[in-house]
Formats: C-alpha cells, structure tokens, sequence
C-alpha cells in the first residue's frame, strides 16, 4: 500500500492531511454518540418495506428527505404509506457507510399524504370500472409484446421465465423509462404501439417504494391498459405491491418472473399431453382391433361348427335312408 | 387460426376420433383412418407451434 509519506513526495499533498477511510468512519461514529441522535421520536412516511430474517427495514419519507431505518424487534405490522412515529437513536454503519435509525418502537399515527391520495384514485376508478379485468390472454402465444427498461433485471427475469414456458414465441420489446418524469408518457406509447399487433402485452418493472412505483399508479396508465384491445399482464415490484396498472391489467402477476411464468403455457406441457391423446388413441384402436378379430375368431369357429353339424346331420340322414332301404 | 383455437379444436377431434373408435357401428376400416388422420394433425399442429 502507497504510504502518506510516498504520497507527499508524489503529490505534494502534507502527509499529516492525509487520512484513511477507517479513521474518518471512526471520527463520523463519534460525532453520531451525541445526545440529539439517542432516543428521538422521528414522524414520517413509510416506504421501501422488506422483511429479512425476522427484522424489518424501510424507509420514513418527508418531502424529498429520507432516512433508513432498521427494526429488529417484533412489534406492530408495518404497512407501505403509513405515516408512523419511530423512536430509537441513529447509529452510523461503519461497514456500510451509512446511518441509520435503529427503531426500538414503531407508532402508526396515520395515513400517508401519497399513500391517501393513492386510495382515493383507485377508489375512483374501481367505480368507473377500469378494475373490472377483461379478455384472458391466450395460454399459446405466438407474439408477446414486452414493456420495460431495455436495461433492467425485470426484462431479463420475465424473459428468462418466459423461455423456459415457450421457447417458440416472438417476443416484440418496446423500450420505455418505469421511473421519472418521462416514464407514463413513454410507457402509455408503447402500450398503444403494440396493442392490436401482438397476442399479449407484458409490462413489468423491478420493486421499489410508492415514490419509484408512482408511474405503474398514473390514471392515465390504469385507464390506457383497461381500455387496450390485447390483454395486458403487468408484473410489477414484488408481491405485495398492488399498482393501478396491476389493478387495471387482465392478469396480475406478482413479479417480472411471475409475469413470464403467466405469458405462456409450458410448451412441453402441451406435448406431454399430446402424448397421452396419442397413446391413447393407439392403445383405443388396438383394443378395437382385438375385438374385431376376436369377433371374426367366432365367426369362422360358429361356420366351422354348423358346417360340420350340417355333415353329421347328412350323414345321420343318410344312414337313416339305408337303414330303411 | 391462433395456437389458441387450433389446440381447442385439435382436443374436440381427439375426442370424436375416441368417440369413433369406441363405436362399434363404425366399421374398423373407417376407425383406423380416422384414428390415423388425428395422429397426423397432432403432429402437423405439435410442429406448428414449435417452428414459430
């Protein structure tokens, strides 16, 4: 490793304002041990939820500011977009360079600002019927238009579980930004240049908060889909995130994966029962043909036998006409 | 037609094929070739919906 010294003599840089990351992570978690940042009460929006060994994480919202938090007691269920008060103290992560709140409780006082006016909308349009699903996509498609970030890890995980389903099919992929400013307009001109031209539309996108998601809950979106020609899926974020795009799709899946397992029917499951028909149609003939066999057996077996009781019947009759002769 | 409505009307034919087969009016002659043309449109939709 270069030292300060070399560093010096390289760079001119004084050796003594030179630091390393392990002393400056040191002088960063002292300046956190201070009364301000133990035991406060912080109010905020909750967002970006997961559970992971028993231990949950999310994030509390207030406007654009954000901070991570961290529980790892059990206490009440947390819910994306409810407004909670969260005491604890904020520690500093060496290892991951970052602070946090260590939630030791967890109070929901409310209902999130984005989280209520997301309830409201989807009230709105169940009773405008944009939620009331429509056509079944078909279970062979030929042609399946997919809707994604050319380069997120939801395309290729709806296409890795798509292939394994059915090989065959054309996949059509129109490119469109899922987060940001431009991403319902480019989202809404993919959906209306595929509708009518594939057999199934699939628009999904990775998880996020309801702030990353806030495209996949346009109005516009949620009606577009509901009103398209071509039965649309949407797998979009993870299971637990139910989007007025996934509410207004035909299918819902749970994931981009899930969205690719739902395209299609397995091909080789078709095949395999294709085979069974087939075998069964041959087993059916065979037994046709045994009986029809069969059926012939006896008939020869009942000619042979009235052509030989004919004989004995001409021979007894004959023997009767000597004996009376 | 799609993969879709041809596999629809494939099964409806396997199933008068069967239909036929069972039916000892029909004569065997006529069971066989029909059993022999369903086996034959099988395939030709099996091959369909794999060279996509």
């Amino acid at each position: 490793m270069v030292t300060a010294a070399e560093i010096e003599d390289d760079h001119g840089i004084p050796a003594d304002h030179i630091t390393t990351v392990s002393s400056i992570s040191a002088v960063i978690e002292d300046r956190f041990r201070t009364p301000e940042l133990d035991a406060v009460h912080v109010l905020g929006e909750l967002s970006n939820h997961s559970r992971w060994k028993g231990n949950d994480f999310f994030t509390l919202k207030d406007g654009d500011d954000q901070l991570s938090c961290v529980r790892f007691s059990d206490g009440v269920e947390l819910h994306e977009g409810d407004e909670v008060l969260v005491r604890g103290s904020i520690d500093y992560y060496r290892e991951k360079g970052r602070a946090s709140l260590k939630a030791t409780k967890v109070i929901p006082v409310g209902t999130g600002e984005l989280y209520g006016k997301l309830q409201e909308l989807k009230q709105e349009l169940r009773e405008d019927g944009v939620f009331d699903g429509g056509d079944e996509p078909p279970k062979l498609p030929e042609t399946v238009g997919l809707v994604t970030s050319p380069e997120a890890d939801a395309r290729s995980d709806f296409l890795e579980a798509f292939r394994v389903q059915n090989p065959a099919a054309e996949i059509r992929s129109r490119p469109a930004s899922v987060q940001g400013d431009d991403a319902v307009e480019e989202l809404l001109a993919a959906i209306d240049d595929l509708d009518g031209t594939v057999d199934t539309i699939a628009l999904v996108r990775g998880g996020g908060d309801i702030e990353d998601l806030r495209a996949f809950n346009d109005e516009a979106l949620g009606r577009q889909i509901a009103a398209t020609e071509t039965p649309v899926i949407t797998g979009v974020g993870h299971r637990e995130d139910e989007t007025v795009a996934g509410l207004a799709a035909d299918v819902w899946a749970m994931t981009p994966t899930d969205a690719g397992r739902k395209a299609s029917t397995r091909l080789s499951d078709v095949q395999d029962q294709l085979q069974e028909h087939r075998q069964q149609l041959q087993e059916q003939l065979a037994a046709r043909e045994r009986f029809h066999e069969q059926q012939r057996e006896i008939e020869r077996r009942q000619r042979r036998e009235r052509a030989l009781a004919a004989v004995i019947i001409a021979l007894t009759l004959a023997i009767v006409a000597g004996v009376v002769l | 037609m799609s993969h879709d409505a041809e596999f629809r009307s494939l099964l409806d034919r396997i199933e008068e094929t069967e239909e036929t087969v069972q039916d000892e009016e029909v004569p065997l002659e006529e069971a066989q070739d029909a059993v022999a043309d369903t086996l034959e449109a099988i395939d030709a939709f099996e091959d369909g919906l794999t060279s996509d």
